[in-house]
């Protein structure tokens, strides 16, 4: 080498050996997980790809999937989409991400599943781009990048995700965790349990109550806390869209847009908000669905977070509304794009214990998690579809019982401010079997015409069988 | 681009590998290489104020042909007028971007003190200050006020003085240069100089070490007890005060260290502008060897005009007095700045011959003594440097008259404690080590590859392992950047 007749050649040379060796002592001491294993017990976001991953191997192919952020992963219940499309929906979406990370997600999923129909919600459609990104934002833009664990993709990847600088703490957990070396490392944290034999969908339920009467009423005195009129999106948001758009359609995959509502008095401004999406929606030639503005969605307190922060969520009965009008709006669309698994035992199997199946679909009687009272019966108004106990997971003191009925005109149900299925069953409740009366209210959260829902919470018993049953349409 | 990124180590490897690569052996595609180089470092920062280096640039380009032509004819007025015209570009320029609002509001606040309504805080400006600007334009006047005392000759190439002004490892915080040292190295063809560019090397690696792994450390403890304001005990704001002034020692001077560094490997000098300050015995000394290249055009183009020490001690007084005041608002628009350069002109004049110089003549410990004294005293001043404002700096030191230390204020875990206490050790262990062997440095290149590569290894994976950088740590710009 002495005789290298470029020494400034060979200097770069030994730069380049440097920064290699710098480079394989972090790769040595990751491998080593010098920083301990950094994901967080509840880390949705990995437990959403070991069940994507664990679906394909199993054979059970994502049918629907929904991309966004946070409030994707908390205003659509998967289940509920899946029962009322028949077909698998999965919920792929990273708090505090935005599109780029849900066009890679999307890179990603496509090894795994080939879905008929994605579903990008506007909220990661925001004003943020990767070069100005806040601590919270790098924070979950690095664990969304990290569980895609595809080393030849997160490099293909990370520079449009992390700007140069951050791309060490991107890459790296010494990197990243380095201050633990003096510090001392953090006690109490472990990989997450979960088993895969456990449906997961993608959701996850952060918010299971709703906005308190005083929230409700400091809208007034305080007014709104969103102004959409200072909302925009981004250009880095408008290209990944575009490339979420460019994607599905080379895949053959349909694709729309849709905004999940926040509380109507939460913004304020919200349809010029609203018109930009549906701008970009046209522009992209694709379909946009508008929850903000659907009054009997965005007017129910019950259906969103307690909170008066700018990011107010979706609550899971929310989530449940939400997925009933996206459910709506998909099958109108793409019904015969979309395969009916809803006779397939394979699927129903699947999805056992789902509310959602109960909700929309047909079980069966091998159904480990519910019961069958009735089946297809005729009444002078109506048809019941079916009604099943099924059991609550994690709850053993009660059960809840689902009605379906169709055949009732919308005229009928749409207007009615009271709806109440009377039935009489014979249980048995300890020993001795005997007649009760039950009342099961509609289900005011799925409003569905050509499928009306009943539901109510009884103790846990066994209800031998529907003896009768009536309609009450008025108190 | 910050030297602390990953942006500027891309950056640079670029510009290394090209510059010996294909640029190095023309001199003339050398110096547009720079220039091209050093305006895509300061663009990326913001691009607009490019134009101000460009105006400055050029103005003294033409200035200095004019000054020529000038001194040909021996016309002393037209020396003089065009000297005053550069002074007035630049100055005029630091002036608007730096200190209209700063006298704008002086002048309000007088006005109103005298009951006197005025409608001048509508011409305030919502400008932000151009990074360097301060340096930048020093170092161009450099180039006129030589020239107007014939004591250097203009340059007739417009890029290799476009290239001096912007040459990018020391454009946004020095060493401010002279054009009599720098320029003439854009004139000549540069050598390859494996040594030189391992000395170079090794010179900003170091000051990359200081920088994220010591002063930035530093910085976090500073800053959340500086935002405590007035909640703070006496150790607590005794030790931030002293711990600021080792954070501005070590973010400064890493920054000097790194621009000479990479200089040195593109085979440009630049000149030292840190000569380990706190081992200094009196402010006289301590001024020898603190940010030296300012100190020096102090000397040159303000206290010696005035007369320096010509004109008896009075006068002599005085004009150390202006020329430290100056120096503190050159530092910065503001008063807080201005009391900051009076506290070392002061310290000068009163505390180095009644305290430090009889203090020296103490057997053993004189000499440690009067470093400390220095030190603690330097410290003190530096109160104004930090502080927002006169009551911030007033909350500072009215703490230092209560009591205790809150660590937890100061954001200090016991193992931050440990590991900065050990940081500041060693680092004063080698500017001690440094002081009687000024050769350290060159005595550890020489040791053998392996032995270099050890050390290049250390300090990298120090950075890496000790920097403080990551999640939920703001960049950190360095502090002279704001001057």
């Amino acid at each position: 080498m002495k005789t290298m007749k470029q020494p400034w050649l060979l200097a770069c040379l030994k730069g380049l050996l440097g920064v290699a060796l710098l480079l394989g002592s972090v790769a040595l001491l990751d491998s080593q997980n010098l920083f301990f294993d950094v994901r967080e017990a509840n880390d949705h976001r990995e437990k959403r790809w070991d069940h994507l991953r664990h679906m394909s191997r199993a054979n059970v192919p994502v049918d629907v999937v929904v991309l966004g952020n946070s409030h994707a992963y908390t205003g659509i219940s998967p289940e509920f989409l899946s029962g009322a499309l028949k077909s698998n929906a999965f919920v792929l979406a990273n708090p505090g991400t935005t599109a780029a990370d849900c066009y890679w997600n999307l890179k990603a999923l496509l090894e795994l599943h080939q879905p008929r129909v994605v579903a990008l919600e506007t909220y990661a459609l925001d004003e943020r781009d990767h070069h100005h990104m806040n601590a919270d934002m790098l924070v979950n833009q690095i664990k969304a990048f990290q569980v895609r664990k595809h080393a030849g993709r997160q490099w293909a990847s990370s520079l449009s995700l992390f700007p140069l600088d951050d791309l060490g703490l991107a890459l790296s957990e010494t990197v990243r965790n380095h201050h633990y070396t003096w510090e001392g490392f953090p006690s109490g944290r472990g990989r997450a349990k979960y088993s895969l034999q456990e449906r997961h969908l993608g959701q996850f339920i952060r918010f299971t109550t709703g906005m308190t009467d005083s929230l409700v009423q400091e809208y007034g005195r305080l007014g709104p806390v969103v102004d959409g009129s200072e909302k925009f999106i981004s250009d880095e948001n408008r290209h990944y869209a575009a490339k979420i758009a460019e994607l599905c359609a080379a895949q053959g995959i349909e694709l729309m847009l849709f905004t999940l509502p926040m509380y109507k008095d939460h913004v304020a401004n919200a349809e010029p908000w609203m018109a930009r999406f549906e701008s970009l929606a046209e522009e992209l030639q694709l379909p946009y669905l508008n929850l903000q503005t659907e009054n009997n969605l965005s007017q129910n307190p019950t259906y969103f977070e307690n909170t008066r922060e700018p990011n107010q969520h979706m609550t899971f009965l929310g989530s449940v509304a939400a997925s009933d009008r996206l459910s709506a709006f998909i099958e109108k669309r793409w019904r015969d794009s979309l395969p009916f698994r809803g006779e397939d035992p394979d699927w129903v199997a699947f999805h056992s214990g789902n509310p959602g199946l109960y909700a929309y679909a047909y079980t069966t009687a091998a159904d480990e998690n519910a019961e069958i009272l009735a089946q297809n019966a005729t009444t002078a108004s109506f048809k019941v579809d079916q009604i099943v106990i099924a059991d609550v997971p994690k709850r053993k003191d009660i059960r809840q019982i689902w009605v379906r009925l169709s055949g009732l005109d919308g005229a009928q149900v749409g207007g009615k401010s009271f709806f109440m299925l009377r039935m009489r069953a014979q249980l048995r409740d300890g020993s001795a079997p005997s007649i009760a009366a039950l009342k099961v209210p509609k289900n005011p959260t799925i409003q569905r015409d050509d499928n009306v829902v009943f539901t109510t919470t009884v103790k846990a018993l066994d209800v031998l069988e529907m003896v009768d049953m009536s309609l009450q349409t008025s108190p | 681009m910050l030297f602390n990124s990953i942006t500027f180590l891309v950056f640079f490897a670029l510009v290394f590998a090209t510059y010996w690569g294909a640029m190095a052996q023309h001199v003339k595609r050398r110096n547009a290489f720079i220039l091209l180089v050093s305006y895509v470092f300061y663009g990326w920062w913001d691009w607009r104020f490019l134009s101000l280096i460009f105006v400055s640039s050029l103005s003294d380009y033409l200035i200095g042909l004019q000054l020529a032509k000038a001194s040909d004819g021996d016309k002393a007025s037209a020396k003089k007028g065009w000297v005053a015209l550069s002074l007035l570009i630049n100055l005029g320029i630091l002036g608007t971007f730096k200190y209209l609002n700063f006298f704008l509001d002086s002048l309000q606040n007088s006005l109103q003190a005298l009951g006197l309504e005025s409608g001048i805080s509508g011409l305030h400006l919502d400008w932000v200050l151009p990074v360097g600007i301060s340096f930048y334009t020093f170092q161009t006047l450099s180039y006129t006020l030589d020239i107007g005392r014939g004591q250097l000759k203009p340059t007739r190439d417009p890029i290799a003085f476009f290239a001096f002004v912007s040459f990018f490892p020391q454009l946004v915080a020095g060493p401010i240069e002279r054009a009599k040292d720098l320029l003439p190295q854009f004139s000549t063809e540069p050598q390859f100089d494996p040594a030189a560019v391992r000395s170079g090397f090794l010179l900003a690696l170091w000051g990359l070490f200081k920088k994220v792994v010591i002063a930035d450390r530093l910085a976090l403890v500073v800053d959340s007890t500086y935002a405590a304001g007035g909640e703070m005990g006496s150790g607590t704001a005794a030790l931030a005060t002293l711990l600021f002034a080792f954070q501005l020692y070590l973010d400064f001077s890493a920054y000097s260290e790194m621009a000479i560094g990479l200089a040195r490997m593109l085979g440009i000098r630049l000149s030292t502008n840190f000569k380990r300050p706190y081992l200094a015995r009196t402010f006289g000394e301590f001024w020898s060897r603190w940010h030296i290249s300012l100190s020096t055009w102090f000397r040159d183009y303000l206290y010696i005009p005035l007369g320096g020490n010509r004109h008896g001690t009075a006068r002599t007084w005085l004009n150390i007095m202006l020329v430290f005041l100056v120096s503190g608002l050159w530092h910065g628009a503001s008063w807080n700045f201005v009391i900051w350069g009076g506290l070392n002109g002061a310290f000068l004049l009163l505390l180095d011959p009644l305290v430090l110089r009889p203090l020296g003549r103490l057997a053993y410990v004189g000499r440690p003594l009067q470093a400390i004294l220095v030190t603690v005293c330097w410290a003190l001043s530096l109160v104004f440097f930090r502080a927002q404002g006169w009551t911030g700096a007033e909350q500072i030191y009215l703490s230092l008259a209560s009591s205790g230390i809150d660590f937890e204020l100061m954001g200090m875990s016991p193992s931050e404690s440990r590991l900065l206490g050990g940081l500041l050790v060693g680092m004063m262990g080698i500017e001690i080590l440094q002081e009687s062997r000024p050769k350290a440095a060159e005595w550890l290149l020489s040791r053998g590859t392996l032995v270099r590569w050890l050390v290049y290894w250390a300090l990298g994976m120090g950075i890496i392992l000790g920097g403080s950088y990551g999640l939920n740590i703001a960049d950190s710009k360095f502090i002279y950047f704001q001057f």
